[in-house]
């Protein structure tokens, strides 16, 4: 049987792993989008209300959405790495943990470095 | 131009498939590839319809190509072993480019901590030129994937989540043990269910 870990420390994990990330790879620009399962379904704010703007996780759509029973699952975010922007993403369900980069005008090899950041980050707080 | 749409709509992301649903102004209630693969192999399609799929895989095989991704795993039974016995476990289901059907490993390389490996499998690929024409041809596809027998982590790259599934099970298959991926979502001591927010 599969067991769920609770909102709060999802939520507090994903605390961390942002000051994380801005403390060893670099400054969070914005949070764009967050998905959040609630009852087996994904959910994208990005799609709803949330703006992208502001703490993600203190936004009145994100609580609602927690509030009803919510997980999150995914969340993305410009963040910056050797002074250039990224577009960063992390998502995980039963099945899958992952982390993805996504390129925009950068280099590959920049790109992978930024990947590997985003990775060392992500197991330090999930591994 | 013939044009295999199935074969097409299998190649397409999620994302790309709800674009799809747009143009045949259908909804799909799931969330699963395979559901929007199996509803919309079913339509028929015109002309200017095909035209437009076409260049939905076109952008979708462009922005894949614009993202790096990791999928992370773990297996404790992995920490048991030895970078040695790892190797040797590999190199029995060794990929051989020389067959038709060359699925299989092979380690690159293997420092101290990692040992960096591939998954060698044949795939139906399909390409788009310039001119919008199709080309259909089978090719050696590799998937590259890192083990560090210290914490019995493996990490996937791969384009998609399918793609890092297929590479997990046949690791397990092949070392005979359960590979699961790092994610908060399963097991810890904290664990409760999700709806006491």
């Amino acid at each position: 049987m599969v067991q769920i870990v609770s909102p709060q420390l999802i939520l507090r994990r994903i605390r961390r792993l942002l000051r994380k990330f801005e403390k060893d790879v670099g400054k969070i620009e914005d949070t764009i989008a967050v998905n959040i399962d609630i009852e087996g379904v994904v959910r994208t704010l990005s799609l709803v209300k949330y703006t992208g703007s502001g703490n993600v996780l203190k936004d009145k759509d994100v609580v609602k959405y927690l509030r009803q029973g919510g997980t999150i699952v995914g969340i993305e975010f410009i963040g910056e790495w050797r002074n250039c922007n990224f577009k960063f993403k992390i998502g995980y369900s039963t099945r899958i943990g992952y982390c993805r980069v996504s390129r925009g005008r950068n280099s590959l090899e920049l790109t992978e470095e930024a990947l590997s950041k985003l990775r060392e980050v992500y197991l330090s707080i999930y591994g | 131009m013939e044009v295999n749409v199935e074969e097409i709509l299998e190649k397409l992301s999620l994302k790309a498939l709800k674009e799809v649903c747009k143009i045949k102004n259908i909804q799909i209630k799931g969330r699963k590839k395979a559901e929007h693969v199996l509803e919309l192999s079913t339509c028929e399609w015109s002309e200017d319809e095909l035209q437009k799929l076409i260049e939905i895989l076109k952008k979708d095989q462009e922005n894949s190509v614009r993202a790096v991704m990791s999928y992370l795993f773990r297996s404790s039974k992995i920490i048991n072993l030895s970078p040695d016995s790892i190797k040797s476990k590999l190199a029995e289901r060794k990929a051989d480019l020389s067959k038709e059907d060359i699925n299989g490993f092979k380690v690159t390389n293997s420092g101290s901590n990692l040992i960096e490996c591939e998954y060698w499998y044949t795939q139906k690929n399909i390409v788009v030129d310039d001119a919008g024409k199709l080309h259909y041809f089978r090719m050696p596809s590799r998937i590259k994937f890192m083990i560090n027998p210290l914490d019995g982590v493996i990490m996937v790259s791969a384009i998609n989540p399918g793609l890092a599934l297929k590479c997990k099970k046949e690791l397990e298959d092949l070392l005979d043990m359960i590979v699961i991926p790092i994610s908060p979502l399963v097991g810890g001591s904290n664990s409760k269910p999700a709806a006491n927010t």
